[in-house]
């Protein structure tokens, strides 16, 4: 970005400042201005034109500007555009590229529009591989595969942003590329994030683009389309790409805001009538690629539980499924609080494994039976023996889907573990313990190589789950051995 | 009688002051019973233009209301060309370059003048938006950055 | 492209006379001034300085004034612009060339294939001045799926609407009537299907799987999907029409008409409305909402050369069934299905909530007194078992009567009976798809209300083709 003079001297154009509305001024002058365009003031404020109309231009500030009427402003002929390269690997930035860490940016080796089209169907390639996060009961019961777009929703404090980060150190330890899009948030909370990345290593491998609730209008609405646009450079890269957006609810009503300044007639819920294709155009630009991947998991808060709000819906037809955070299970103590009845996933199952599928399959349908079976009792009803052998069960399934935040599951451990469950390993084990033995196999299986490949084999061969449990319930000393020893 | 009116307003500044004048004309149309405005013309009008209006007026079927309404807005209308000098020009400068510009762009077109003596001399125009600047300050910028290397270099010797 | 080549026709390009200036641009919608020769509403325009970016003429905005719809980016615009004025319609390529193709709404291939012949290109707008051929005799298109075969059969030349909210299972339902009933058709049909403000991916899936079950060949695939601008996803509807009535008129075929998502056309034409300086109406949405979907659904009849049998998808946002925009939809609709949410958490797939379910085409004389009894009659024990539901929530089922509890058992039975597999869920679900005839369903769905299978329990039923599969131990 070139200064005030130079750009003045070089397309001889003026505008003038004639009204300011909070976030969006209009301006006389600037003929031949695009929409689109960037405009910058004598101040060195920056911003972006919203609409042309015969007499005025529309702008959208993207600084905190302290403009008076009259204030005069110029073209600069570009659009909307972020540095990109490996430069900006461990960095914090702002929607419009500026480094918020200190530092300047280096080995930025190209520049990115940032407001671009969808893909053509040409391009993309069908969902193949499995997009591990780490979290036991996505991985086996609502699986995701690399180029998925699912929405995680639920209601503020469920715990949603611990999944996320959890699923972001699986990945970025696996090689991926992380891009967290905050959007509109708390300052602190952004400070917060960068030291996470910092403290779990993972920092190399991601890139933070942050907005505050501070922040010009303007600004906050780029933070997600500034984030694709890093995604998909990496993309080209031949890289999978996992990109969270945090959070799409926030940037509705923020563009809501925008809008209706701009005087655009309100819609459903006062959102303007274009928010669809506003999310909808960002959300595309997703998926998976013949030249790489872009996992993206938009996040939307409900609002007690109501999965039918407007932007929801909307969020969940854009999608390919949603991962539902239930604060009902959450006051309950289960950690992670999802709910695998109201969760989907639509392209997760065909990357799973012939094993992984009927594991899936096998654990879902349990799930419901058990779930039933709970309804049940409350009639204080006699139970019989196969109800008591179903809760036993369903209570170790629960304990084995509680997760620390700060663990990350391969997911082989955990079908051998599911296994072991079904076999009745630790049908005698009390519930206290359980927890423990099942963490001890897992760290048995990050640290001990011979361990590891005996799972990794097990795996391997087992055509189906019974075949696995069977095999668990006739040679369980390798999993008994390292619990006890 | 509005072309006459109209190529006799040169500046913003007299743009300004005939619509204040016509204001005045406006809202005496109704006082004293009707009888007020002819007075308030005399005194008001300003020399040239209350023959003018004069004339109009006591046409047949004149509306002097919507008269005076239609013109205001022809005036208010009026294109406007920002010009910015390094000096206060002469009375005689002024309306010399005004018609320089007229015959230039539009006849119907009203300056506004402002200085800065930061421009040195020549100067700088603003009209639609579009911006030239013809000022020495200019000049002077891009030659010095023509012979930047050679300057700075004499300086340190 | 040939469209561009017609555009530089000399006497267009330097014709002052009909040349018009963009005044304003907002959004996708930019208003356009013409001194001179006014254009027609619908006509293409082409900005003089890049005649890639195209523009169509939406309404009148004032005196000499337009509203016109940006098809491309609007990155070049700007005010002043001369824009010229092809003085024809956006055209689109008719003919067998566009089978086994899939293509925007321009006819420009986004298979990456080669250009579609462009000789037999018209106008996507067409007045209709139709007269609607009454079939005498109406024929069923068999699905194979039992719910929909039962409930709400097609009727050649009918119009099939599917309603859900988000992710309720619209998509794979349509998909799937689409694999069945076009992979059994004969030679005399032929398919469009038009893919509005939908997902690339499913695109993508779409043609996959047409594909690898050689229906492709048959096939048209019209995309705007919901990553284009709304002028585009607008008029894909139009282009789609375009397409099929061609086949009915003059290949004299009958046409199989797929959309999905008739609402994103009612979204798309909500969005540039707000755009331009109409009021708003009900919900927001444009006041023009009824003519815009009257003049789409009426191209779609049957006339006396062939008939164009239309399966819809329609969106329901925020869950809301009365929302304005889907019940302008409602007045076209012979057959309506509706999907539910609860249902489709419940694992009951396809999630058809069949008491919401009605259909023009259930009538003795067209289904047979045989259909037609028993479709009643399961109706009212599904009621009845509705019913009953609080009470056993409550009190469990062994506390109803035993002729209570009949009725609740059967009902479960017939609802476990209309879950199916898919085939184009294969690959998720890992079970096989299930074809089941309508005379199959009408018998066995007929055979759980008499009590022919009391003796089963009801989970046997589930995802099951035929009854018959079952094995009684």
């Amino acid at each position: 970005m070139k200064d005030f003079n130079y750009y003045l001297d070089s397309l001889g154009e003026i505008g003038f400042v004639e009204e300011l509305m909070h976030s969006l001024i209009y301006a006389s002058g600037l003929p031949r201005v695009h929409p689109g365009e960037l405009v910058l003031f004598e101040s060195g404020d920056l911003g972006q034109v919203f609409s042309l109309t015969p007499e005025k231009i529309e702008v959208l500030l993207l600084t905190r500007a302290n403009l008076k009427v009259g204030s005069k402003l110029v073209r600069t002929d570009t659009r909307m555009q972020i540095p990109v390269g490996v430069g900006l690997l461990g960095r914090v930035i702002d929607p419009l590229g500026n480094p918020l860490d200190g530092a300047k940016l280096t080995d930025t080796e190209d520049v990115r529009t940032v407001d671009i089209a969808p893909p053509k169907i040409v391009e993309r390639v069908e969902v193949q591989k499995p997009l591990i996060t780490g979290v036991t009961l996505v991985d086996l019961v609502v699986p995701l595969g690399c180029g998925q777009r699912e929405l995680v929703i639920g209601d503020r404090k469920t715990g949603k942003t611990d999944f996320l980060l959890q699923s972001m150190v699986t990945q970025a330890k696996l090689g991926s590329i992380c891009i967290y899009a905050q959007i509109g948030q708390k300052q602190f909370d952004i400070k917060k994030m960068s030291e996470f990345f910092a403290e779990t290593g993972i920092k190399k491998n991601t890139v933070l683009v942050a907005s505050s609730s501070s922040d010009p209008a303007g600004v906050v609405f780029q933070t997600p389309y500034t984030a694709m646009t890093i995604a998909e450079y990496f993309r080209d890269k031949g890289l999978d790409v996992l990109l969270i957006l945090d959070d799409m609810t926030t940037h509705a009503r923020n563009y809501r805001e925008i809008s209706l300044l701009a005087k655009r007639f309100p819609g459903r819920a006062s959102y303007p009538g274009d928010i669809f294709y506003v999310h909808a155009r960002l959300i595309e630009r997703a998926g998976n690629f013949k030249k790489g991947s872009i996992t993206a998991l938009p996040v939307a808060e409900s609002i007690l539980g109501d999965l039918s709000g407007y932007i929801q819906t909307n969020l969940m037809a854009m999608t390919d499924g949603h991962i539902f955070f239930d604060i009902e299970l959450y006051n309950q103590g289960k950690r992670p609080s999802v709910n695998p009845f109201l969760s989907v996933t639509r392209v997760g199952h065909q990357t799973q494994t012939d094993l992984q599928r009927d594991l899936s399959r096998e654990l879902s349908s349990f799930l419901v039976t058990y779930e039933k079976m709970k309804q049940f009792m409350h009639f204080g009803a006699e139970v019989g023996e196969t109800a008591k052998k179903i809760l036993a069960l369903g209570n170790k399934v629960d304990s084995f889907f509680n997760q620390s935040p700060t663990a990350s599951i391969p997911l082989e451990i955990n079908m051998i573990i599911l296994g072991g469950l079904w076999a009745g390993v630790w049908s005698e084990t009390k519930e206290a313990d359980l927890r423990r033995q099942m963490e001890r196999l897992v760290l048995a299986y990050n640290t001990e190589g011979s361990f590891k490949k005996q799972v990794d084999d097990l795996i391997t061969q087992s055509k189906s789950f019974s075949d696995l449990v069977n095999f668990i319930r006739r040679n369980n000393e390798f999993l008994t051995s390292k619990i006890t020893g | 009688m509005f072309d006459q009116i109209l190529s006799k307003i040169r500046t913003v500044d007299d743009q300004e002051k005939i619509l204040e004048e016509i204001d005045v004309l406006l809202s005496s149309l109704y006082q004293d019973k009707g009888l007020g405005f002819e007075s308030t013309l005399k005194t008001s009008a300003r020399a040239w233009l209350y023959p003018l209006l004069r004339e109009e007026f006591s046409k047949e079927g004149a509306n002097r209301r919507n008269l005076l309404l239609n013109l205001k807005q022809k005036i208010e209308g009026l294109s406007k060309v920002y010009i910015t000098l390094a000096f206060e020009p002469s009375e005689d400068a002024l309306n010399r370059f005004g018609g320089v510009i007229r015959t230039s762009v539009r006849e119907d077109v009203i300056i506004s003048v402002a200085y800065d003596p930061h421009l040195i001399g020549g100067v700088q125009i603003i009209y639609n938006g579009e911006f030239r600047d013809f000022s020495f300050k200019r000049i002077f910028e891009k030659e010095f950055e023509n012979t930047r290397e050679q300057i700075l270099k004499s300086i340190k010797n | 492209m040939n469209q561009d080549q017609n555009i530089l026709k000399p006497q267009l390009s330097t014709d002052p006379q009909s040349l018009g200036k963009v005044i304003s641009v907002r959004g996708q919608v930019v208003e356009v001034e013409f001194a001179h020769r006014k254009p027609a509403i619908h006509n293409l325009l082409v900005l003089e300085s890049d005649p890639k970016v195209k523009l169509e003429v939406y309404s009148s905005s004032g005196t000499n004034k337009f509203y016109c719809l940006v098809l491309s980016s609007t990155d070049s615009l700007f005010r002043g612009a001369n824009v010229v004025n092809t003085e024809s319609q956006i055209l689109f390529p008719v003919g067998k060339s566009v089978l086994g193709r899939v293509v925007d709404i321009f006819g420009d291939p986004l298979d990456g294939g080669g250009k579609v012949d462009q000789v037999n290109a018209i106008p996507i707008h067409r007045e209709v001045k139709l007269k609607r051929n009454v079939i005498t005799k109406q024929e069923v298109y068999e699905t194979g799926i039992k719910v929909l075969d039962l409930f709400a059969p097609l009727i050649k030349g009918g119009k099939l609407g599917l309603f859900g909210g988000a992710g309720v299972g619209k998509t794979i339902l349509l998909t799937e009537v689409l694999h069945n009933i076009v992979g059994r058709a004969k030679e005399s049909s032929v398919s469009v299907f038009a893919g509005i403000g939908e997902r690339s991916r499913e695109g993508l899936e779409l043609w996959a799987s047409l594909r690898k079950s050689s229906v492709m060949g048959n096939s048209a695939l019209i995309y705007g999907p919901m990553g284009e601008n709304p002028a585009v996803r607008f008029l894909a509807a139009d282009s789609a029409a375009t397409l099929a009535e061609y086949f009915r008129d003059e290949e004299k075929k009958d046409v199989l008409f797929f959309i999905d998502n008739v609402y994103r056309f009612a979204q798309a034409g909500n969005e540039l409305s707000t755009l331009t300086s109409n009021l708003p109406s009900e919900d927001g949405y444009q006041a023009t909402l009824e003519s815009e979907m009257a003049s789409f659904h009426e191209r779609l009849i049957p006339t006396k050369t062939g008939v164009i049998s239309t399966i819809e998808a329609i969106y329901v946002p925020a869950d809301d069934l009365l929302d304005h925009g889907v019940q302008s939809i409602f007045p076209y609709l012979d057959s309506i299905v509706v999907l539910s949410r609860s249902l489709y958490q419940e694992g009951n797939l396809p999630a058809v909530d069949v008491l919401a379910t009605t259909s023009n085409s259930m009538h003795p004389n067209l289904v047979g007194d045989f259909h037609y009894e028993s479709v009643i009659r399961a109706k009212s024990i599904l009621k009845q078992a509705e019913s009953l539901e609080r009470i056993v929530s409550l009190v469990g089922e062994t506390e109803l009567t035993a002729e209570d509890q009949l009725v609740y058992k059967r009902a479960k039975k017939i609802k476990n009976f209309l879950t199916q597999s898919f085939f184009v869920a294969e690959a998720q679900r890992q079970s096989q798809g299930k074809f089941v005839p309508l005379r199959t369903a009408v018998e066995e769905l007929n055979g759980i209300i008499e009590g022919k299978f009391d003796h089963i329990p009801e989970e046997k039923f589930r995802f099951i083709g035929s009854i018959s599969e079952i094995k009684v131990e």
